[in-house]
């Protein structure tokens, strides 16, 4: 059952992206990425990782998605244009995403995915990666486990309290105790990126005051 | 956050605070000044003083394991506060001759500038990369703030088109890196590559992590314009203005470089790494180097326009520089901090220059238009001719002292055949430098009367004369620099 939801998405987000990717139509080609990020949200929550499923939708699908939309709506004459995509000549794209493609497959299936290393018990373990993918959800996997405790250990100055619960109801909880204690730096970085962003912003589309605005304005003043 | 963390990231807090007060002060100012620019000087100085104060405490890694606080990072924030300061001091004039934006102007150089700072101070994956976008998004837009020119915004919107696509590739680098390892923090990730702490056995995979480690190189060349990642580097930097385009060739790509040093040889391929594929990702980064060596001096050399000219030169630049990384060794480290130095001050003046001659109407580019420069401006004539022998590294100039560290850090690392490249590249490169020289000097312009204008005493000629005193006494002594260093990296 749980296989069967996690394929049905990754069909959705696939398929999704490949429309948009290819059709000609700019608004069909926004159509169609509504579905990859409503997939990719399905493949958070498949992933328990709720709070990012969340963010997706209200973000990707509620925020930008709706943006773009407008977008097409409020440009004259966008919606007739004919999008090509002309990224160069046929033979090399399609070698160059194939063998990227090739590459991908060969690091989740190939054989140097498999591994058999002494976990910390003793007992030799052979596992696939990509068998642990789809048996079980990641945040359950032993790797992940670690990570968290890792995160959370008392070497990196973490506070104590936090911990994370054996099936806990949701990441919001310990996303936020993170954000504001272990990486508070990163949240405080991004207030930074943010500000660059928006004062850039304002500087490309300001309108720039024509002469007689600005002996306006100054007459005003 | 503690007395400790408040200290390692003091220069950090300084130069954003000054951003702020830059966009402060400006919307409340009356009457346009020049003021924003005094304030990003005394802010990047009061960066240098911060780090220089972090240079002398001992080494901490901050905010329980995300920001490193060491030598090595004061003094990357040194010389790119330094690169702030010079281009804002070059940009006095240049700005106010074409009536342009300085506020906003002012506030995102200190800006990238922050995250540069990250960049050479990240001890996590999540802060090295907050401060490529930092840095990057800022580069975006100074690319294009001369926005009632066409080529200025077709550069910006290049640049930030490619930029964003070479940024995901980065972004998956980091995922498949934490995918592998399980986790972002760098201390931990070269303990795992060292073979010191167990390998995450479930999900470590060799091929994705070599695969992780490309996605990051893509990323970085991208952003220091190795060769085949390269071909926004000569549009962009010959469409944006020229200051900006001074500033982003220099410190955006030695704050690539800062970065590449942390997470390649520190964390990624530390040189005893027990991964597999470690000698493979070298030769990558050797191959990398070697080819933007040939390609940006042998293309170069057919340029006409001098800022094409020094857009390729830098992708040769840039490859000096990934020689010194993909050595992999101490040396190789110290070679690339050394020319991060400078570097900085050879291309930051060179740009200057070229910023001070042009003519505000876009004209004043072509090589032909320095022919007899030495009868108009003698004194510019003079430093251009400083510069560009120092870029040649001609022995008496500091340029030739970072290139002799690279090359020796690559023949150290057994790589002999990648140093002889370097050396056949820069006797390529000596051409087109001492070709400007030769037109400066020792060819007539027919058609103009030649009167010598004096030199103007402003903060673009201070500034340049400053850099290239620098260069004097940093090639003269050049024990003062390598010696610092070697003390600093010890």
């Amino acid at each position: 059952m749980f296989d069967l939801i996690f394929y049905i998405f990754a069909f959705i987000t696939v398929v999704g992206a490949a429309v948009t990717a290819i059709h000609r139509n700019i608004v069909y080609a926004a159509f169609a990425l509504l579905f990859t990020f409503v997939g990719v949200a399905g493949l958070y929550v498949m992933a328990n990782a709720d709070f990012l499923a969340v963010t997706q939708m209200m973000v990707y699908v509620g925020g930008i998605l709706i943006l773009l939309i407008f977008g097409v709506m409020l440009t004259n004459r966008i919606q007739s244009a004919n999008i090509v995509v002309n990224a160069g000549p046929k033979p090399v794209v399609a070698i160059l995403s194939l063998g990227l493609l090739a590459i991908l497959c060969a690091a989740f299936f190939g054989p140097s995915a498999t591994h058999s290393e002494k976990s910390k018990d003793g007992k030799t373990a052979s596992v696939s990666s990509w068998s642990n993918y789809t048996q079980q959800p990641w945040a359950a996997t032993q790797w992940n486990k670690d990570a968290n405790e890792r995160i959370l250990s008392e070497k990196f100055g973490a506070p104590s309290e936090v911990k994370t619960k054996e099936g806990s109801s949701g990441t919001s909880v310990e996303i936020g105790k993170l954000l504001l204690s272990d990486y508070l730096l990163p949240f405080e970085i991004v207030s930074i990126v943010l500000l660059v962003a928006l004062i850039g912003a304002t500087m490309i589309a300001r309108k720039e005051p024509t002469l007689e605005e600005e002996a306006l304005s100054e007459s005003l003043s | 956050m503690n007395y400790n963390d408040f200290i390692a990231v003091l220069p950090l807090i300084i130069l954003a605070m000054t951003g702020l007060a830059v966009m402060m002060w400006d919307a409340f100012e009356k009457v346009p000044s020049r003021s924003p620019l005094l304030l990003t000087v005394v802010g990047g100085m009061g960066a240098i003083v911060a780090a220089v104060a972090n240079l002398t405490a001992a080494p901490v890694i901050a905010f329980g394991g995300l920001f490193f606080s060491n030598t090595y990072t004061g003094f990357f924030t040194i010389i790119f506060s330094a690169a702030a300061v010079l281009s804002a001091l070059l940009s006095e004039q240049f700005l106010k001759e074409r009536e342009m934006i300085i506020g906003e102007y002012c506030a995102l150089i200190l800006f990238s500038v922050c995250g540069m700072v990250m960049m050479a101070s990240g001890a996590n994956l999540i802060v090295t990369f907050l401060g490529l976008e930092t840095m990057s998004i800022a580069f975006y837009v100074l690319a294009g703030i001369f926005r009632k020119e066409e080529s200025s915004n077709e550069a910006s919107l290049k640049y930030f088109l490619l930029g964003s696509f070479a940024t995901g590739f980065f972004l998956y680098g980091i995922a498949l890196v934490y995918g592998t390892t399980g986790t972002m923090n760098l201390a931990e990730i070269r303990t795992i590559m060292l073979g010191l702490a167990p390998k995450p056995a479930a999900t470590y995979s060799s091929l994705l992590l070599t695969l992780g480690m490309l996605f990051i190189i893509v990323g970085l060349a991208f952003k220091v314009s190795a060769f085949p990642f390269h071909q926004w580097a000569p549009d962009v930097y010959e469409g944006s203005p020229t200051v900006v385009a001074g500033f982003m060739s220099t410190a955006g790509k030695t704050a690539a470089f800062s970065s590449f040093i942390l997470l390649f040889p520190y964390a990624l391929l530390p040189t005893a790494a027990v991964h597999l594929g470690s000698e493979k990702i070298q030769i990558v980064l050797a191959i990398l180097a070697a080819c933007s060596m040939l390609y940006g001096n042998i293309v170069a050399v057919s340029q006409t326009r001098i800022k094409r000219m020094l857009a390729y030169s830098s992708i040769a630049h840039a490859g000096y520089m990934l020689l010194g990384v993909s050595a992999l060794n101490e040396n190789g480290i110290t070679g690339v901090a050394i020319y991060s130095a400078v570097y900085i001050l050879m291309q930051i003046s060179a740009f200057g220059i070229v910023s001070v001659l042009e003519k505000s109407d876009g004209n004043g580019f072509e090589l032909e238009d320095y022919v007899g420069l030495s009868k108009r401006r003698p004194w510019l004539a003079f430093l251009l001719a400083i510069i560009m022998l120092s870029l040649a590294g001609i022995p008496p100039f500091a340029g030739f002292f970072g290139k002799y560290y690279l090359f020796l850090a690559a023949i150290n690392a057994g790589m002999v055949w990648l140093a002889i490249v370097g050396v056949v590249s820069s006797i390529i490169a000596s051409y087109f430098y001492l070709r400007v020289i030769v037109l400066m000097y020792f060819r007539q312009a027919n058609d103009q009367v030649e009167v010598s204008v004096p030199e103007k005493i402003n903060t673009s000629f201070v500034a340049i004369a400053f850099a290239v005193a620098a260069l004097l006494v940093l090639g003269i002594y050049p024990s003062l620099l390598i010696n610092t260093i070697g003390y600093l990296f010890r």
